[in-house]
Order: C-alpha cells, then structure tokens, then sequence
C-alpha cells in the first residue's frame, strides 16, 4: 500500500510538466487527465482567482458603491460597530449540512451567525439570528433574504432583531431586501478590500469616502461569515454549512461532473461528495484559519462532506456543542 | 494531437513505469533464461497479417459477462483475447483465434494447466519470453506438431540507458519486439494494430473499479472518482489504470487519427462507464458490433 501511494505521488510529480501543456492543448482525447487537470486548474486558479473576479467584477462594485452610498452616509446609524462577545458562536453557511433543524438551539444563548441564504434556515425554526452576513455584489442572490418565510415570521410590519454585516459593494436591489426586514441601526456597512496591486489606492478610497473600515473577505460569504464570528466571539466556534462540496446530482450533465472533484470515504458511511475547484481552494483557506486560531476554538459541527471525512477539523455534534456551553443554560 | 505530442506522453509513462519494472527485472530476466529454448524454436508474429479486416479484443475486466462471450460465437472476424479469459472462452465453446500472454507471474500457470487434458484447439499464442515457464511450456506442448500456432516475443522494457534490456533478449531468442504500455489488454491492441485489422472491438477493458465499502481511508484516497449523472454512477480509478487508460487511449487516437472518414476504428464494447465515455473510442453493444462488423 505505501508503495502504491508513493509511486502514485512520483505518478503525479512527473506529470506535471505534461499536464500544464494539456491546459493548452486542448485535444487531450480522453478523460483520465481530468483529475490531474482539475489539480492543476486549481493551482492556476488560485493564482489567479482574485484577478479574474477583480478585473470583471470591478464595474459592478463601482456602480454599486455608488448607489449604495447615500445610504452608507446619510442612514448609517450604526456604523461597523458589531457587537462583542464570550458567548459561543454557531456559524451557519448555505452548505448541504445546514438545512437541518435547529429549534433545539432556542434559549441556548448560542451567538448566531448565518449568510444571506441560511438566514431562512433559522427563521423556520424560530430562531433570530445575532448576525447575517452578507458578501454578494450581484443580483443573483436577490430572493435568498426576504423569503416567503422570513416574510410570513415578519408579518407586515415586523423588522429582524439581527445585525445586518454589508459590504458597500452589494447590489442595491440585495441591500432593498436587507432594508425590507431589517432595521437600519443594525446595519453595519464595511468596505471590502481588494488587492492593491489590482487598482491602485482603491481601498484608501473607500475608507476615505465612507469612513468605515476596509475588510479582507476572502472572496467567500461562508469563510467571511467565520471570520466575523471570530472576531466577536472570544468563546468555541461552531461551524455548519460551510463543508465546501455539493452532493451528487443525476440532473448534472457528464461535462459539469467531471468539472469536480469527487471524493469517497468509506469509513464515514460510504459517503461521495463533489467539490468544484474554486470550494476547494476556499476549503483550504478555512481549514488554515481555523487551525490558526489554535486547538479548541473552531469546531465542525456537519457530519457531511471533506472536512467530516477526513477530520480537517475536531467534530462536534450540534446538540453536544450547544450544550457544552461555558455556562449552561437549558441544557 | 500531434503525433509527437503523444510519443511525449507515451514515454513519461514509461518512465513512470521504470520504478516497477526494475523490481520486477530480474525474476524477467530469470524467466527469459529458461524460456530460451522455446523462444528460438517460436514463431515471429510480424511475418503474418491479418486475413480479415475487423477483430474483436477481449481483457480481462469484471464487465465481461458470459453473454458477451456468447455473442462471439458465430463472429466472423478474427477474436484475440487476454491471459485467463482464454479458459472463459474454451469453457464456453467459443475458440479464440489468438491468445496473449503477457503476465510472468506464476499464476498463469493455473490459468493454462487444463489445456493439458482436454483435445487440441486451433488458437494461436503469443507468449512474452518472460512469461512463467511452467506456463510456457504447458502452451508450447499443447502446440507441438501444430505449425503456426506458437508464438514468442520480448517486451519493451522502458529502461533508460544506452542499451535496452529488450535487445539483449532479442539478440538471445531471436524474438521480436512488442511493446505493452504496462498490460496486457493495451498490448492486444497494439498487437491488432500490427496485425493490420482496420476495425478493432475492445471487450472487457474497464479500467476502472466499483467503489468498495470495506478500502481503508488510506486505500479510497489512493483511487481518483469520476462521477457520470447520466447513469447516475461513480467509478474509482486507481492510478496506474489512469497511466493504462491514458496510454490506451492516445495509443488508438494516434492509430485511427480522429478521422472519422478513415477506415480506422476503435470500438468500445465494453459497459465500463469510462471506456463509455472516452471520445476517442466508437461505442457499441457486442452484438451490434458484429452484425456492423459482419456488413463490412
């Protein structure tokens, strides 16, 4: 076995070379290169992901800095005064694991955090988040906030208790959605940084003309959403929904299937999951933080997916998490 | 592709495969020594061409079923087939034309021990000079009195070097060279493609495995995983079968040159849900293939 595993890495040490000249040949014939293709696409698109999004994305951003700057000024009451804690803090991403219930976390004096698309996740089961968290600057996350869910809870009138984070980068027709079911003393614009090499003095910019902070994201609402959770919270993180992989679906074409990466575990009840190159990239960059911020801080909580299977990090089940709190409330 | 692009490619497998034939050298070079007086009284392969334009090659992989065998019966082309699927074959009643033995482990010896008990067959046998010599000499025996019917060759062994391992053998038996990329089945096509046939059959190639619940960890990451929704199936593949299919695979684009006019063709009649889906190869079912092959 250990021999097969090293001439399995001398395997891909030699093909290299070749692979990067398969990226331009374009008529490799068959699909065996894929996988070493996608290791290579991955390394390339991590060098140049930021770049990529940047130079396409840096239009929309402007415009909608733009538009969503009389609001950042004039109604900005709360400024990026997020709210500081020692509670435990449960981070709730869009991932297969989060559509899960959580009425069992009510009065457990969790500090929640979820994005834009979570948010309905806890409305269904009663449960206001502390903070949502969102990154998009485009439109193709409208409908994800103000659902027929998160609506019917409102009523007509109601607004969310929650913390709203918000780039000034959103799309103003997102931002309508947030000012629909929130109130706007918890909304808490920030600029979100973009690379200086990119354009020049942008950030300063930002910082100057709104005289709010400029962030460093990471490019994903999910490890954002982590890292804001750790910035507020002094106490254990948990983490759902942030397993950075898709379960296998038969409504798939061949051609985007074999765009991901599919992993199986067999330990772990057999399980498959499909990871796209740009989650794994963002995967390994979760994975970093949360072993930067030491043993004992950061938990996962889902028991699906790349970092369950092969134990990237410490495990916890949800109701073991919740009630292992620093001071027990319903447990 | 351009030609020298997947000699490229052909030789870092080579290369890749070094590491395992140097382990595996001198039990070869063994086996050569004692299958010498065979070798030089053997046949050369490349002295004869094929007699009919189609074939159909048949490896050894889980997919092949019984039926498939079956379907063979009464085809008219010539049928070549792999190491232990001969004794599938002859159980069955369906007599190969050729049969190719590549592997130099002992145990093909089992494989092969009934052809001493039953009547003669008229199947050919290609034998590589290293193969296990129990064996060799149970095919050569079976083949005595019969010219025409055995048949020895040196594989190529990639080694680097001034001078190749496989030359010195050819200069010891006389044998010609055939060169494997690493197995057997994607030796049998090369053998075809000598051989002149302008229409070959893959069967049984699956080069890729069912996942199994009992791998350890260590074992499934070893695999790589592709997933095909339209049959809603994932295949593991481990790496070596990566190097073979690859290897397979550019060795029959640069046979039939992706010209869909040209008379050259590779079809695949295995149900591998990769052999499936890989484009260079023409798909058909086993039946289908021999009536098509029939009208040519």
């Amino acid at each position: 076995m250990e021999a097969d595993s090293q001439r399995s890495k001398s395997y891909r040490r030699e093909l290299h070379d070749l692979v990067q000249r398969a990226c331009t040949d374009g008529e490799m014939g068959s699909m065996p290169m894929r996988s070493l293709l996608l290791n290579e696409a991955q390394y390339c698109h991590h060098l140049s992901q930021n770049a990529f999004t940047i130079e396409h994305s840096l239009d929309t951003w402007i415009d909608n800095f733009r538009e969503n700057l009389p609001h950042v000024t004039h109604n900005n009451k709360a400024g990026f005064n997020v709210p500081h804690t020692d509670r435990k803090a449960l981070v709730i991403g869009a991932g297969p694991s989060a559509l899960t219930y959580y009425g069992h976390l009510k009065d457990k004096g969790l500090f929640t955090v979820c994005t834009n698309k979570s948010l309905e996740f806890l409305i269904r089961n009663g449960i206001e988040p502390d903070i949502v968290v969102v990154l998009h600057s485009t439109p193709e996350i409208k409908g994800t906030i103000n659902t027929k869910v998160v609506s019917d809870y409102l009523g007509q009138e109601g607004r969310l208790k929650s913390d709203f984070i918000i780039p000034t980068t959103i799309d103003p027709g997102v931002f309508w959605e947030i000012a629909h079911i929130s109130r706007s003393t918890h909304h808490h614009w920030f600029n979100p940084s973009i690379p200086e090499e990119q354009v020049e003095n942008i950030n300063q910019f930002m910082e100057r003309m709104t005289g709010l902070p400029v962030i460093d994201t990471g490019g994903d609402v999910g490890v954002f959403a982590l890292l804001m959770a750790l910035e507020m919270t002094t106490g254990p993180v948990g983490i759902i929904g942030l397993e950075h992989c898709l379960k296998l679906k038969k409504e798939w074409t061949n051609e985007q299937a074999l765009g991901y990466r599919i992993e199986y575990a067999p330990e772990s009840y057999e399980m498959l999951y499909a990871i796209p190159p740009s989650f794994q990239v963002t995967l390994d960059t979760m994975v970093k933080l949360c072993n930067s911020k030491g043993k004992g801080r950061v938990y996962n909580l889902s028991n699906f997916g790349p970092v369950y299977a092969r134990k990237l990090l410490p495990y916890m089940a949800m109701e073991d998490f919740a009630c292992q709190n620093k001071e027990p409330t319903n447990c | 592709m351009s030609e020298q692009r997947t000699n490229e490619l052909l030789k870092k497998f080579d290369d890749w495969n070094r590491d395992v034939i140097k382990e595996l050298l001198p039990g070869w070079c063994r086996n050569v020594a004692k299958n010498l007086e065979v070798a030089t009284t053997s046949m050369d392969y490349k002295q004869g061409r094929a007699g009919v334009k189609h074939c159909v090659v048949v490896a050894a992989g889980p997919s092949l079923t019984d039926e498939d065998i079956l379907s063979l019966k009464n085809y008219p082309g010539d049928i070549i087939v792999c190491n232990k699927v001969f004794k599938r074959f002859i159980n069955l009643n369906v007599v190969p034309d050729w049969c190719l033995l590549l592997d130099s482990n002992a145990v093909s010896e089992e494989q092969f021990r009934f052809l001493k008990n039953r009547p003669w067959v008229p199947t050919k046998f290609l034998v590589s000079t290293t193969a296990f010599p129990a064996t060799v000499e149970i095919i050569n025996e079976c083949s005595k009195g019969h010219p025409n019917q055995f048949y020895m060759f040196n594989p190529t062994v990639g080694l680097n070097g001034d001078m190749d391992v496989t030359t010195v053998w050819r200069w010891m038996n006389g044998c010609p060279e055939l060169s494997h990329g690493g197995n057997v089945g994607t030796m049998a096509f090369m053998f075809a493609r000598d051989r002149g046939y302008e229409v070959i059959g893959l069967l049984g190639y699956d080069l890729c495995e069912e996942l199994n619940p009992e791998w350890t960890q260590e074992q499934a990451k070893d695999r790589e995983y592709l997933y095909f929704p339209d049959i809603n199936k994932v295949v593991a593949i481990p790496f070596y079968f990566l190097a073979y299919s690859q290897c397979l695979a550019n060795t029959a684009l640069i046979w039939h040159g992706n010209d869909p006019k040209g008379p050259r063709k590779a079809v695949n009649l295995s149900e591998s849900p990769l052999m499936r889906h890989i484009n260079v190869f023409l798909q058909k079912k086993v039946e289908e293939y021999v009536k098509w092959t029939s009208e040519i």
